[in-house]
């Protein structure tokens, strides 16, 4: 069966099948099944997600199920408000209607958090070209989607800015190409890399300030079934007005430091040694401290080609 | 459509062919923690990625079974010595001994059993092994509460591990309206092979279990309840079933386990349940069956079937003028309560 774009399907559509919670995304690692009755997240989805696969009807069960839906029946009508259902428990913060994209992105990064266990999952960006991967592992605020970006500039293909998603059974990442989310200044820095049309419109007066996604390209998603060996590991943290320092980390530090950045280890015990440590054999990893994204990106064209990337 | 869902589970049912039915399958299975059960059930008959989400149950069950034994060890290293051999209670029994009914299971905490008078004993032990009182109930209030009220000490978390034990002493709370007989459980409790610690007879499991679903709470796990007292109820050879029904009125536990076999019989078409609750004498109240059906709605479930069991359970536990106080001061302490912060990983 040939894939639907979600450019290639009608609007009326997509938002019945939304309605109906029988919407299907189709996303390398993880398929997911939509259910929503907000019009903001057609548009969101029309515009960020316009290049991905999906269904209007489901055709297989899904890794996440996911209902972007009212608090309660009051905030339906009374200052409408959104939050995430993926079918359990989670500490979502019920937003404003218009926030429905920042509900959706939240509550399928929770899912494949909480619920998906089929990867060693590490709270990471990473990207590849076609001699392998690479692994950028930092907080938030280090700089790990600017970076993803910038690489991506360079030619890498995006896997995602989120999760860092091993095999355990293979030293191989695999794709989830899904926006990059940017916040704060980030926003303006990636669409003047990039490009404004790349970038979707900013949401305003976020619990984390403004946000505006990135989108994944047409080649990013065309290939998100493609895993990559890991072969170059990053550990940024961003500071204004530094120069950049990097430091190279011994095997130890790194399987230490990704140890802590995972966000399953303990949940999957001796495989997830398994698979971490054989990544980590065969890749280079660095610490990295950066107030600017060209002289970082300087620092880790060379790492990258020592790296063998 | 649950009473459907949760046949399938028990495996009376083959899995649904339409997708959306086994995707809102899937969702049922994991709504009422038997995500892990669904996996066995489904094994191979089902498509590749159905079995690569179920999987997920498979895994999560596994770290908990793995959690379980580290956290009986541990026990064990705590009480050697002592003269005190704990019984293993619930799913935490269930995993030690091997049983069917432990296979995919959740278990999130454990809970132990040991005689009243080695209650003090056992909490010094636990203190001085690296436990404390779960923040949850730190406060003074719920202290007292506990020690004055319930069949349990508040519950205690591992200072670095996490992991929660519950200290039972008895296996209802004394104000209860259900009067049973606590002795037996700790007569006939029987060795773990292998461990000091104890278990529960295969009797008396599932009364506990019927004890603990149907005069202890409001049926917060419906489904799982449900197939677990299935499973145990089938673990039992003939004789061993036909002195259950002896041991139910020794132990006065007729009313909890009435509701089980009626249910198990309504809904499993259990036709072992059907003959103990012949034998048993005691017909179950239609209306409260039907509640408990209700309940098996499980994210659905109306309303006022959640209020009027909740209600119940409480009736259950204690008389109205010791229940009222107290719902009244845990109404107050919720207004002014923190939210109880939850362990997340860090991802926006």
């Amino acid at each position: 069966m040939p894939e639907t774009l979600i450019s290639d399907l009608n609007r009326a559509d997509v938002f019945s099948s939304l309605k109906e919670g029988q919407f299907e995304l189709i996303l390398g690692a993880f398929s997911a099944r939509l259910a929503s009755q907000s019009p903001e997240l057609v548009d969101f989805l029309f515009d960020v997600y316009r290049d991905v696969p999906a269904n209007l009807e489901l055709q297989e069960v899904t890794d996440i199920a996911l209902n972007v839906r009212p608090p309660n029946v009051f905030r339906k009508y009374l200052r409408p408000q959104v939050i995430p259902d993926p079918g359990f428990k989670v500490p979502a913060v019920p937003l404003p209607k218009k926030m429905a994209p920042l509900s959706l992105e939240m509550g399928m990064n929770l899912s494949v958090a909480l619920k998906c266990c089929r990867f060693l999952t590490f709270h990471a960006g990473a990207v590849a070209n076609e001699n392998g991967g690479v692994l950028i592992s930092g907080a938030s605020g280090s700089g790990k989607s600017t970076l993803t970006t910038a690489l991506m500039q360079e030619g890498y293909r995006l896997f995602s800015d989120e999760f860092g998603l091993l095999s355990l059974d293979k030293a191989e990442i695999n794709p989830y190409p899904r926006p990059v989310s940017l916040k704060g200044n980030s926003i303006s820095v990636v669409r003047d890399m990039v490009g404004a049309e790349w970038v979707s419109k900013s949401i305003m007066n976020t619990p984390k300030g403004e946000i505006a996604y990135r989108r994944a390209r047409r080649s990013d998603i065309e290939q998100a079934n493609v895993p990559a060996p890991v072969k170059l590991i990053l550990f940024p943290s961003f500071a204004e007005n530094i120069s950049p320092r990097a430091k190279k980390l011994t095997k130890a530090e790194t399987i230490m430091r990704l140890i802590e950045s995972a966000t399953n280890y303990k949940l999957l015990g001796e495989a997830a040694y398994k698979a971490l440590t054989d990544m980590v054999v065969g890749a280079e990893a660095y610490d990295i401290t950066y107030g600017d994204t060209e002289e970082c990106m300087q620092m880790v064209r060379d790492f990258a080609g020592e790296a063998g990337l | 459509m649950s009473r459907y869902f949760t046949r399938v589970i028990a495996g009376l049912e083959p899995i649904p062919e339409n997708v959306t039915e086994r995707a809102l399958l899937l969702e049922f299975a994991d709504v009422n923690h038997v995500f892990g059960r669904l996996a066995l059930v489904a094994g191979d008959m089902v498509s590749e990625k159905m079995q690569s989400v179920l999987e997920n149950g498979v895994t999560r069950a596994a770290y908990d079974h793995h959690m379980l034994h580290n956290e009986k060890e541990r026990l064990e290293r705590a009480f050697v010595g002592s003269g005190i051999q704990p019984i293993l209670l619930k799913g935490g029994a269930y995993v030690a001994l091997g049983l069917e009914a432990a296979k995919g299971r959740r278990v999130s905490d454990l809970d132990i059993l040991v005689p009243e008078q080695n209650v003090k004993e056992a909490e010094e032990i636990l203190l001085a092994a690296g436990w404390n009182f779960d923040e949850s109930a730190a406060e003074e209030y719920d202290q007292n509460y506990y020690r004055k009220h319930m069949h349990e000490l508040p519950p205690f978390r591992h200072s670095a591990r996490f992991t929660i034990l519950d200290v039972h002493h008895r296996l209802l709370p004394p104000t209860s309206r259900l009067n049973i007989n606590n002795k037996p459980f700790f007569e006939a409790a029987m060795p773990l092979v292998g461990s000091f610690l104890k278990v529960l007879s295969p009797q008396d499991l599932i009364i506990h279990s019927a004890i603990h679903a149907f005069a202890d709470g409001t049926f917060e796990t419906p489904v799982r309840s449900l197939i677990e007292l299935n499973l145990l109820l089938n673990d039992l050879n003939p004789d061993e079933g036909l002195a259950l029904v002896e041991r139910i009125k020794m132990i006065g536990a007729e009313k909890p386990c009435a509701y089980a076999f009626g249910l198990l019989a309504k809904v499993l078409d259990s036709e072992r349940a059907d003959v103990l609750l012949k034998e048993l004498g005691g017909v179950p109240s239609q209306t409260v069956l039907d509640w408990f059906v209700d309940r098996l709605n499980g994210n659905q479930t109306r309303k006022s079937t959640k209020a009027m069991l909740y209600l119940r359970s409480h009736l259950l536990r204690m008389p109205l003028y010791k229940l009222l106080p107290h719902l009244v001061v845990k109404a107050f302490k919720r207004i002014g309560a923190k939210p109880h912060p939850v362990r997340l990983p860090e991802i926006q």
